[in-house]
């Protein structure tokens, strides 16, 4: 059960800065970023999942036991492609 | 709308003795679903790294050669829908059911909208000979090594993305027939409330896919 609800201020607000976020990394793909350019876009796509799944999905307001299912996945995801990656990476 | 209807709409189904944690139990099961399908995609973006880190040059010769106004077009659609739905939630807690529909309505629309979007790119990609597989004219005119996973990475991992797309926009549809036939109301929000999250799940995947195959 969400515990307290979230306000429609919030998610106009959390919509706003999703499509701020969206100019930004439109905008930073015509610069000349080079090795930096794949992180900084990928930062700003964590970003604005951070706000879909807090604000829009409610996490931020969720009982424990969806937080936990939640964690589980990130946690899986993470294992999964960081040691891949670490492994292709380092060969 | 009937005392009958108005009795069906609030009383829980069983095994559940209260509405909430009905709600609870629904909410719990979607975000179970929704981290399988997140595993779904988190393999296929680990062969996307994987098949990076081989092809550097093939990758970025790849994302150079996307259509990058058209996939941030439809970053921004996605984002504007999420947020319609998620404000569809909110209002229909506070019983407002008619606007409630009206901004479902609007994220299914903005579905379609990315749906005619993506296939105009596909459409394109089709006429420049870009196959799956390294199929088609381009691959002979272009043998960089790595451009073959690039395009058949693109067309796998878009293209089941796409098929969540509709799946999702289904789903929103089903929601707001339930809303319009007094089915789904505030108290049973929650019935709403599943479809948009997997929705969101929809946006998140897409929030990844479009700076890996479009931007850097």
């Amino acid at each position: 059960m969400t515990t307290r609800e979230l306000t429609t201020k919030t998610t106009l607000l959390t919509g706003s800065a999703l499509l701020v976020l969206w100019a930004v990394s439109f905008g930073l793909s015509y610069v000349q970023l080079g090795l930096a350019a794949l992180p900084v876009a990928l930062g700003i796509a964590a970003t604005k999942a951070a706000l879909v799944v807090l604000f829009f999905m409610e996490l931020a307001t969720a009982r424990p036991t969806i937080r936990f299912a939640f964690a589980a996945a990130v946690a899986l995801v993470v294992v999964l492609v960081g040691l891949t990656v670490a492994d292709v990476a380092t060969r | 709308m009937s005392t009958v209807d108005d009795a069906r709409a609030l009383a829980p189904a069983e095994p559940f003795s209260d509405g909430p944690g009905q709600a609870h139990a629904a909410r719990l099961g979607m975000w179970v679903f929704l981290a399988s399908e997140v595993l779904l995609f988190a393999a296929l973006f680990t062969l996307f790294a994987a098949s990076r880190t081989q092809h550097p040059a093939a990758f970025h010769e790849g994302v150079a050669h996307a259509k990058k106004v058209l996939g941030s077009i439809n970053t921004a659609v996605l984002l504007v829908s999420s947020t319609l739905v998620a404000l569809a939630v909110q209002v229909l807690r506070r019983g407002r059911t008619r606007v409630a529909g009206l901004l479902v309505a609007g994220t299914v629309v903005l579905g379609g909208v990315f749906l005619a979007i993506k296939i105009t790119e596909y459409v394109e990609h089709f006429g420049e000979g870009i196959q799956p597989g390294g199929r088609g004219a381009f691959f002979q005119e272009h043998a960089t090594r790595g451009l073959a996973e690039f395009w058949t990475l693109y067309f796998g991992m878009t293209g089941l993305h796409a098929v969540h797309v509709v799946v999702g926009m289904t789903l929103l549809s089903i929601a707001l027939l339930g809303i319009l036939t007094g089915r789904i109301t505030a108290p049973s929000a929650h019935r709403l409330e599943v479809f948009a999250i997997y929705w969101h799940l929809v946006d998140l995947v897409w929030l990844f896919l479009w700076p890996l195959f479009y931007l850097a």
